[in-house]
């Protein structure tokens, strides 16, 4: 096995973990979006899921799971432009909900 | 020109700070030393000299920037180099981290096998 290759295999090594450990991620999200649908004074929580989705975003790309981080990405923005509307439309936070089960069904 | 061999990194992503690891002292030849969050950076520096700081901009509790900030007040990085590692690397972005001192910025997600050559890439230009 070439340095290059031992070296692959370590990344391979480090991926197999990260995916094994997705689900703390997810539900860590889901919790944190239940907070968010709860309503009255929760946006302590919304950022706390931008953080968590834009966390999730720079790893994934990095252990090679591009669509993953690209759906984490785009999850990201949507409650990035949430974020700063004091009366957030249940629409909107129904579209969250669907993007987020999306993300979660991409592994 | 000073040699660089020892990185301060500040990563609240525990995965994120695993493949950084591996691509800087595995891939890179460098040596790491590793924090969660920008109170323990500040705690840590007492202890080591890095040569350079790479820096997480959007963490918990204290950002990057507000971290490398609170860095410069201290004489032992008051001119440590610093990387910041995010994933806002439009132009106008770079330009404001530059302006608050940092050397450049790697771009999350990044790539484990090209990690060091782009930071010793960084820190080689803006060396005296």
């Amino acid at each position: 096995m070439s340095g290059d290759d031992a070296v692959q295999a370590k990344v391979d090594m480090l991926a197999k973990i990260f995916k094994g450990r997705l689900h703390v991620r997810f539900e860590k999200m889901n919790a944190a979006f239940a907070l968010c649908r709860a309503g009255g004074d929760n946006q302590e929580q919304w950022v706390e899921l931008h953080r968590l989705l834009h966390s999730l975003g720079g790893a994934a790309g990095s252990f090679g799971f591009d669509e993953l981080g690209a759906r984490a990405t785009f999850v990201e923005l949507q409650i990035k432009d949430l974020l700063g509307q004091p009366d957030k439309h249940p629409h909107d936070i129904d579209q969250i909900g669907l993007a987020l089960a999306a993300l979660q069904s991409t592994t | 020109m000073r040699e660089l061999k020892l990185i301060l990194y500040v990563e609240d992503d525990p995965d994120i700070q695993m493949v950084a690891q591996m691509a800087l002292e595995v891939v890179g030849g460098l040596v790491l030393r590793s924090c969660s969050s920008g109170q323990e950076a500040l705690a840590a520096v007492a202890a080591c000299e890095p040569d350079l700081i790479l820096l997480d901009v959007m963490m918990p509790g204290m950002d990057g920037p507000t971290t490398l900030a609170e860095l410069r007040k201290l004489p032992a990085t008051a001119a440590t180099p610093v990387i910041f590692m995010t994933a806002k690397v439009q132009a106008a972005e770079v330009a404001h981290y530059k302006s608050l001192g940092a050397l450049g910025v790697v771009a999350k997600p990044f790539d484990p096998m090209l990690l060091a050559q782009q930071v010793r890439q960084m820190f080689s230009e803006a060396a005296p």
